[in-house]
């Protein structure tokens, strides 16, 4: 079958990753995280930026004792095998031990960014004081978002909440999740916050949308992240390397993007 | 490679770089489909798909990758004039979501039937697109597992082949006792390890290859297939087997 793996110079990033969701088709229920890493190696991909947003099944208003169960599963992973890169699950309805999670995790310690769910919108000033200290340690905040026509969530952000927190916190780097969820008007909402980017992943291998969005954004706040397991590594590559990108785009959205934002991917 | 479910045309609510056959021919082609079931997206949301079924025959008659698949309403009169317009077409595809109609409603169980007596095979649209990403005017039924089985067991002699449904709905709709006659394609099917669950649930003999395009990249079904690993007898059987066994090689 015609599908090539495409070389990218020190392997493929994927920036949206949730590497404690376990599902139950997985091949080794005992080994999850060693089957997610041999998925990913084989489709080039050398980091995966992971965070565990709940034990069984993903956690929408986790207390603090499922803030820290998430985080120590991503450290267990993190721990495990060295493509596990650590984003720090948050809550702004916990925000004192959420940034307490940072300052041990991130300050002191291996994990690269910041992850946001659904427990408030994105517009709700209760997430500034984890988005200010993100912004202080230089990490990115990966936050979930989402324009949909039915079942939208009560604390579930629109990319138009994502804008203003961007609007909010000019100094810190806002990675707005599933591309193909906020659609071309969610692209055109963060549009004018240089201090937004994009990653890939968000439904089905709908056509168009990346380079809908490089035409958009600039290819440099374009990131490739898969949400796997929810998806599949190599299916959400295909959605971007059917844009059919000039090597140096490819390169950018495949990789270069996340070294230049996860400025602490190298050291993790 | 075959690609038992994919269309030809504009799409109202995203434009698409495939919409035009030849570029979407290429596009297949390249990535090693040598023959696509071709349906008119413009039937998708027009009242009679008629008109889009006429239009879209003509401009792939004589395709040596296009094989032309016409969509019809079996809650219209003349359907089955409809079928027979198009004597050559190995199948027909139905969208009774978009097109309101039940499959237990006793002219679509009729009209599949009388298909299966002409050898065709009915292709049943379970879902469109992600109704989460849907124009909010335009929010289509999805199919059960339930009213697919229903249809199934009541033209045991008709191949039928579901399409854009997730695994879980699959393994639901292929759950014992099944039709022997029904096959599935996995254009919605994405997660780690699908086809080897579907292979599991629904089996190995069960599975077409289908791309959705050009709604969807056709590059996700050759990089499912990546994924899946398969031995060399599963690939055949799924690219081309299988599609044969359903009757939709003409």
């Amino acid at each position: 079958m015609a599908f090539a793996i495409p070389e990218v110079p020190g392997g493929i990033i994927d920036v949206h990753v949730h590497a404690g969701q376990q599902f139950s088709g997985t091949r080794h229920p005992d080994d999850f995280l060693g089957d997610l890493a041999a998925d990913a190696r084989r489709c080039g991909i050398s980091r995966l930026c992971t965070s565990v947003l709940g034990h069984n099944g993903y956690t929408a208003n986790p207390t603090v004792a499922e803030l820290d169960s998430a985080n120590a599963q991503a450290a267990a992973a993190v721990e495990r095998d060295p493509i596990y890169a650590g984003v720090v699950f948050c809550s702004p309805e916990h925000p004192d031990e959420s940034v307490e999670h940072m300052r041990r995790l991130i300050a002191e310690g291996p994990f690269v960014g910041v992850k946001l769910w659904i427990a408030r919108k994105a517009s709700d000033p209760a997430l500034d004081p984890i988005v200010a200290y993100a912004g202080e340690l230089g990490v990115p905040v990966l936050q979930h978002a989402w324009y949909k026509t039915v079942g939208q969530l009560p604390g579930e952000s629109t990319p138009a909440d994502v804008a203003d927190l961007a609007r909010r916190h000019p100094g810190t780097t806002i990675q707005m999740a599933h591309l193909s969820g906020c659609g071309e008007r969610g692209v055109l909402d963060v549009a004018p916050y240089p201090n937004v980017v994009v990653d890939t992943c968000g439904g089905d291998p709908e056509s168009g949308m990346v380079r809908f969005a490089i035409d958009v954004l600039g290819p440099e706040r374009v990131l490739f992240g898969s949400d796997a397991p929810g998806r599949d590594f190599a299916v959400q590559l295909s959605r971007v390397l059917a844009e059919d990108l000039d090597p140096e785009t490819l390169n950018a959205v495949l990789a270069g993007n996340a070294r230049r934002i996860y400025t602490r991917l190298g050291a993790a | 490679m075959i690609d038992v479910s994919c269309f030809v045309g504009p799409w109202p609510f995203r434009t698409l770089s495939l919409a035009e056959p030849e570029v979407l021919r290429d596009r297949l082609v390249a990535n090693g489909i040598t023959r696509a079931l071709v349906s008119p997206l413009g039937a998708v949301l027009q009242r009679s798909a008629q008109v889009a079924n006429r239009e879209l025959a003509a401009r792939v008659a004589g395709d040596e990758v296009f094989a032309f698949v016409p969509v019809v309403n079996p809650a219209q009169g003349e359907a089955l004039a409809e079928l027979d317009a198009y004597p050559d077409s190995p199948a027909v595809r139905l969208l009774p979501g978009p097109h309101g109609y039940a499959l237990d409603d006793p002219a679509v169980v009729e009209f599949v039937r009388a298909a299966g007596d002409r050898g065709r095979t009915v292709i049943v649209q379970v879902r469109m697109i992600d109704v989460r990403m849907a124009h909010p005017d335009v929010v289509h039924r999805e199919l059960t597992a339930d009213e697919v089985r229903g249809l199934a067991a009541a033209c045991p002699k008709t191949s039928i082949v579901v399409a854009g449904a997730r695994p879980a709905e699959l393994a639901a709709i292929f759950a014992e006792p099944r039709s022997e006659r029904l096959w599935c394609e996995l254009s919605h099917c994405e997660q780690p390890d699908v086809v080897r669950n579907l292979i599991n649930s629904v089996g190995v003999d069960r599975l077409l290859c289908g791309t959705h395009a050009p709604v969807h990249v056709v590059e996700a079904l050759p990089a499912k297939l990546f994924s899946a690993d398969l031995s060399a007898e599963h690939q055949e059987a799924l690219a081309r087997g299988n599609a044969r066994a359903a009757g939709l090689l003409g």
